[in-house]
């Protein structure tokens, strides 16, 4: 019973992935009128589609601190705040007649947004020294050639001072190693990874269509 | 919503429902645990449902699967002696060797004794005196724990000796040192000549050919996270395209990339060279934000622009735009990166998918370089800043893999010596 039910399932995946197979083929037709019309159509309900669905999200986000509001959980402070600082910012845009460039939405972005992104992603820095420091060793399996590699890279594209650092005719040198090390051993094995990984989920794809994962 | 408690674990479930949510009991079953907890809750005078009025059991079930009957025990069945431990437990007894709560599991393996019930010990083995019994609520709570995830708060690793211990508040504070001090004390630039890597120049020339008015899409792929390395390589790349006075129609799947885009179109209009002020731009740039991420970018292709330039902090942007963008509108493709892009991008200059990339701060220089322009003073001021942190910040780096490998060649020798 539950394999015939896992074969229904399988044909309405092949009969989706058919559809939309057919659908990005005539995408590709160049200089055929109705395969233009038939694409700029189907992508204007994609883009109408997923600006519903960001709504959808932002409701569902809404309505979820809402309920922990309501129900006192954990934390229901931190709901609250979300819900506050949603209301302000999309109260602020909808409420100006300038609407998203309006000065109040374009602080908010400036003194609080744009400074909270950056200084959280800055934050890698530290946890990135912290790997380097511990997988960067000459003792690990392979931590030669990646630290090799690393060093490589790290002096070559930061913009040093060679003849401040004692490396006045090597640095040269060293760029032409980086170049020749990016062009032939990285390319290969980025091409290969490229590829193999194209390849990979053509299979898969194909193998859980016809049920065989 | 009216819901009913499985009987196995005590989750609420929809009314209906075939399964239970949280433990896949069968909730349409009869011989579920309420039922032989009632079943088992029989008078003295009574016979359990599981034998026969004759005291005979189902023939042939005993022989494949002894764990069925009741007086079965186990190799691991083994007596159990109270211990002081069992108060730990808010007076949950731990089990004895009886009856297999978990019985119904018809086959393959000896059942898993989670823990006895109280009514089929009594049907079997005696009760002791001192020993409490498990009410239905307990046995609920003792289900939840055992199927709950094994909590794991410790991070697992191969520690081996010679391994030195990570301690992340000291990498922490060493690289933040690494970067304040250069902040608070301005040290001696060590800034060299960048290198110049190949798709520079072809990048530069492919925008310095557009004709006056060109179409250029200009894909927004960034936003303030890698705006600090973004916005000098987009700087120089923007005042070149509105040199050339290109039409530029601008497009972001970022939601905070409009904003990110408008504040460099600002301050690029802010510091306007000389010789640019003669020359019309734009007069109003709109960028648009697209929703739907990478599946909404073919209808872009429905564009014909001369050039397309993708200001992407990651190689994926780039890629999603050759695979979907490019091959409708046949528009060349130059793409302007962050420097962990640059490598995976490199194939696609190299087949020519590519006209131009422009990529890092080593990009940024050269690029500025062919545009002849020269930086206004608190352009100049900022970059140097920037580079001579960025600089001490490597170093400090460089020398937190040495401290790494030197710790490790220390303990080595500790251990040989």
């Amino acid at each position: 019973m539950q394999r015939r039910a896992s074969a229904r399932t399988n044909w309405l995946f092949v009969l989706l992935f058919l559809v939309a197979l057919i659908f990005v083929g005539v995408t590709r037709l160049d200089g055929v009128p109705m395969a233009t019309l038939l694409r700029e159509t189907g992508f204007e309900w994609v883009i109408i589609l997923a600006g519903v669905a960001l709504l959808l999200g932002v409701v569902n986000v809404i309505w979820f601190h809402i309920r922990r509001i309501l129900k006192g959980e954990r934390d229901w402070m931190l709901s609250l705040a979300l819900l506050a600082v949603l209301t302000a910012v999309v109260g602020t845009g909808l409420l100006s007649p300038a609407g998203m460039v309006s000065p109040l939405l374009e602080w908010i972005f400036d003194a609080l947004i744009a400074p909270g992104q950056a200084a959280l992603y800055a934050m890698l820095v530290f946890f990135m020294a912290a790997a380097a420091f511990q997988y960067l060793r000459v003792g690990r399996r392979g931590g030669t050639w990646m630290l090799l590699g690393f060093l490589l890279v790290l002096l070559v594209q930061t913009p040093f001072d060679a003849a401040a650092l004692g490396l006045g005719g090597t640095m040269g040198r060293l760029a032409d190693a980086a170049r020749w090390f990016l062009d032939a051993p990285v390319m290969a094995a980025l091409r290969g990874v490229l590829l193999g990984s194209a390849l990979a989920l053509l299979v898969t794809g194909c193998r859980f269509l016809l049920g065989k994962i | 919503m009216t819901t009913t408690l499985c009987p196995h674990c005590g989750a609420p479930n929809r009314i209906g429902a075939t399964f239970c949510n949280r433990c896949g009991a069968d909730l349409r079953a009869p011989d579920t645990d309420a039922d032989r907890l009632q079943d088992a809750t029989v008078s003295p005078g009574e016979t359990p449902s599981s034998i026969s009025a004759s005291g005979a059991r189902p023939q042939g079930v005993e022989g494949e699967q002894p764990w069925l009957d009741p007086d079965f025990l186990g190799a691991d069945d083994v007596p159990f002696e109270p211990e002081e431990e069992a108060d730990t437990l808010g007076g949950i007894t731990p089990p004895t060797p009886a009856p297999r709560l978990v019985s119904g599991v018809q086959g393959l393996l000896e059942p898993l004794r989670i823990a006895a019930l109280p009514e089929e010990r009594t049907s079997s083995v005696p009760p002791t005196s001192g020993e409490s019994l498990f009410n239905a609520p307990q046995m609920r709570q003792v289900r939840q724990w055992m199927m709950e995830d094994a909590f794991v708060g410790i991070e697992v690793q191969p520690a081996t000796s010679s391994t030195p211990k990570l301690w992340l508040p000291w990498i922490f504070l060493l690289m933040g040192m690494g970067i304040l001090l250069p902040l608070l004390w301005s040290p001696p630039p060590l800034l060299g000549e960048p290198i110049r890597w190949e798709g520079v120049e072809s990048a530069f020339q492919a925008i310095d050919a557009l004709p006056p008015g060109a179409l250029v899409q200009v894909l927004w792929a960034y936003d303030p996270a890698t705006a600090g390395e973004m916005e000098l390589l987009a700087a120089p790349v923007l005042r070149h395209l509105q040199k050339r006075q290109a039409t530029l129609d601008v497009v972001s799947l970022l939601p905070n990339g409009p904003a990110t885009a408008r504040r460099l179109f600002a301050s690029l209009a802010e510091a306007r060279a000389p010789e640019l002020l003669e020359i019309p731009v734009q007069s109003t740039i709109d960028v648009r934000f697209l929703p739907g991420g990478a599946v909404a970018l073919p209808s872009l292709g429905s564009v014909r622009s001369r050039l397309a330039v993708v200001l992407a902090a990651q190689a994926e942007d780039v890629q999603h735009w050759l695979e979907q963008v490019a091959p409708l509108n046949r528009a060349a493709v130059v793409a302007v990166t962050a420097a962990g892009a640059d490598p995976p991008l490199r194939p696609y200059l190299q087949s020519g998918q590519l006209v131009g990339l422009v990529s890092g701060f080593d990009g940024a220089y050269h690029y500025a370089q062919f545009l002849d322009e020269p930086l206004t003073p608190a352009e100049l001021n900022r970059t140097r800043f920037q580079f001579t942190v960025q600089q001490y910040g490597a170093l400090t780096v460089v020398l937190i893999i040495a401290l790494g490998n030197f710790a490790l060649l220390l303990r080595g020798k500790q251990e040989h010596g």
